[in-house]
């Protein structure tokens, strides 16, 4: 299966090419996590995206699953290589304009605990706008639109969120990622603490939301079945090679 | 929203631990201020008791312990001066003015000072303030043997007025086992507020403390014709407050004084300056331990700031992925960590005033030290600034390790 996307006459919403990370040695008072002597290094030969693209991604533990999604969010810096996201080199720029960069053509969606459990469900898809600064002056119109399409009545936006069950929470989070128009969703096994029912619904929503707005989705997940929902299907083995390098 | 408005729905989230950091923070602050008040007040309290004054006389003794009684009430005499003294020194061209004050009685606690009319005409006080009667006159003072007049304290803690009646008992201590029934003191005058000791003592005539220890009788009128004025004339004071004409005059006035081997005659103000030596260790040892325990405090805010990083990393990571800066989440701890320390200050401040406002009266009962209302309220710039940049300082450690984490830390490592 080709890693390289199908519409590659267009400029690729996300292309990375010999792309090599390396886990940095750190230590001394201010360390925060231990970290072992050697280092571990991964290497992305090539990918790509196009606009409004699906991609299923899926591999074991330890495939260096996170470090790719990190690498795309611009959160960490490629050792060597290219990655260029919406045409912009993510190695060239600074972590002010990778934030930024993150703030407006993104959005993300993790595994579970999504949201911040102090605020309300409003607050948690404005939040968002925090970061992206937008200019629309009917932000809390969008998030109250974006959460009807997420199926939450009125009545749930001043619900504190950690009140929520664990598929509204994970509901909420889709909705705050579409907010700043995104991109990109990249989606890190946002159905893995779901059941089967509501599983689907979730998914049905979210592809809806992306089609509909021709937004392209980056999904990483165990669950195979999910992989129907995608155009493209991309095992971590075949995109990244980890080496231990000492 | 904000980071401001944030770091508020952040905290009130984690009620528990703000509350016992903020508490502890609270506590040591208070510590620190209260000491801090009373290193200033102290000496303010001392130094303003006395003024005017050129000389202190009295038995041999310290200098110390010689200020000490003379000026504050504080301790007792080693011995007597002969009376005869305060006569010579009234003669003396070189003086201004000579204050006799005779100590050893009491009445609930407060001294009872035994003097002459020369006491509310010389003694002064702060910077050259006379003593000023806020009710009653002195007329009688002098005239007649059973007349007091009322510190300011005296007469509003113990709720007296104008010609209350009362006795005096033997010794400095609240409850006595040997009180002087046999003479009535009526108040005739209570004095305006001072400041200093002054305003906890009951002021009584020499010859009215002789006629009390002689047995003069006051409430059996056959017994007051039995005694003539002239047997209670006084042979002896406790000290004698000399003020002169020139102050170039004074090593001369006080060599005098002391070559009768039995007496020592001090300089008020070299007298402070040792006393601010003795004091100046246990003074230094207060504030270093004050400061200690603000820093085991602030230590206890960063390890507790520290482990709610490691609690709070869904939280960061969730801000980083909608695009939050590190120095965003940097400066969400910092606001946190500033937020505890400022707020901690602030309510320190208004409850240490608080505190020493409510035992003010305590403590200058107990130690005769004098806090001033006023000063209550005066903040220390220094200490405030000085409490605040250390605050500061360990607000930056956890906002610093914050910013790291975030830093190197990616969104989906949970």
């Amino acid at each position: 299966m080709s890693l390289v996307g199908k519409h590659m006459a267009e400029v690729p919403l996300i292309s990375m090419k010999d792309l090599v990370f390396s886990w940095p040695k750190r230590g001394g008072l201010l360390a925060t996590t231990p970290h072992p002597s050697s280092s571990w290094q991964i290497r992305v030969d090539e990918f790509s995206l196009a606009e409004n693209e699906l991609v299923f991604l899926h591999g074991a533990s330890g495939s260096g699953k996170s470090t790719f999604l990190n690498l795309l969010a611009g959160i960490l810096q490629a050792s060597s290589g290219q990655i260029q996201l919406g045409g912009q080199d993510l190695v060239s720029l600074s972590w002010r304009q990778k934030d930024r960069l993150r703030a407006h053509l993104l959005g993300i969606i993790f595994q579970q605990f999504n949201l911040l459990p102090f605020l309300t469900v409003m607050e948690n898809v404005l939040i968002g706008s925090l970061f992206s600064s937008p200019e629309s002056y009917d932000i809390k119109k969008r998030a109250a639109s974006l959460l009807n399409s997420f199926e939450f009545s009125p009545k749930f936006f001043d619900r504190q969120a950690g009140k929520l069950s664990v598929g509204q929470q994970q509901r909420v989070a889709a909705a705050r990622a579409f907010l700043g128009s995104p991109k990109l969703i990249l989606a890190d096994e946002p159905t893995s603490a779901l059941d089967a029912t509501l599983r689907d619904e979730f998914m049905r929503i979210l592809m809806d939301i992306s089609q509909d707005r021709k937004i392209a989705v980056i999904m990483v997940s165990h669950d195979h079945q999910l992989s129907r929902h995608f155009s493209r299907v991309v095992a971590f083995e075949d995109l990244i090679t980890v080496s231990e390098s000492s | 929203m904000n980071v401001f408005s944030l770091t508020i729905k952040s905290i009130c989230h984690r009620p528990l631990s703000f509350v016992l950091t903020f508490c502890s923070l609270l506590l040591s602050f208070i510590l620190l201020m209260s000491v801090s008040h009373l290193k200033r007040s102290v000496p303010l309290s001392f130094e303003k008791a006395i003024s005017g004054t050129d000389l202190i006389v009295g038995a041999h003794t310290g200098s110390v312990s010689l200020l000490l009684y003379a000026a504050f009430r504080i301790g007792q005499p080693a011995a007597n001066l002969s009376y005869s003294l305060y006569e010579q020194m009234l003669e003396h061209p070189e003086v201004r003015s000579a204050i006799p004050i005779s100590l050893g009685d009491s009445h609930r606690g407060y001294p009872v000072l035994a003097t002459t009319q020369h006491y509310f005409d010389h003694y002064q006080y702060g910077n050259n303030q006379p003593l000023k009667l806020a009710m009653g006159s002195r007329g009688e003072f002098g005239s007649r043997l059973d007349t007091v007049i009322l510190g300011a304290r005296v007469a509003e803690e113990l709720g007296y007025g104008l010609g209350q009646l009362l006795t005096i008992s033997h010794g400095m201590d609240e409850v006595s086992f040997e009180e002087h029934e046999n003479v009535l003191f009526e108040v005739s005058g209570i004095l305006e507020r001072t400041g200093t000791s002054v305003d906890r003592s009951l002021h009584i005539t020499l010859e009215g403390l002789e006629a009390v220890h002689l047995g003069w009788n006051n409430r059996n009128p056959d017994k007051i014709s039995v005694m003539k004025r002239a047997d209670m004339k006084p042979k002896a004071i406790s000290t004698l407050l000399v003020g002169l004409h020139s102050k170039t005059k004074v090593f001369r006035v006080q060599e005098e004084i002391m070559e009768n081997p039995g007496y020592r005659a001090i300089l008020p103000g070299v007298a402070f300056s040792e006393l601010w030596e003795v004091m100046r260790v246990s003074e230094r040892i207060l504030g270093a331990v004050g400061f200690l325990v603000v820093f085991c405090t602030l230590l206890g805010m960063i390890c507790s700031m520290l482990i709610s990083l490691v609690l709070r990393r869904k939280e960061m990571a969730i801000i980083r992925s909608l695009g939050g800066s590190p120095l965003f989440i940097g400066a969400m701890m910092l606001m946190e960590a500033l937020s505890l320390v400022v707020l901690a200050l602030v309510v320190a401040w208004a409850l240490s005033a608080g505190l020493i406002a409510a035992f003010s009266g305590v403590i200058s009962r107990q130690w005769g030290v004098y806090l001033s209302g006023q000063s209550i309220w005066q903040i220390d710039p220094k200490l405030m600034m000085i409490t605040f940049l250390v605050g500061l300082v360990a607000a930056m450690i956890p906002a610093v390790m914050a910013y790291r984490r975030s830093l190197f830390e990616g969104i989906t490592s949970f």
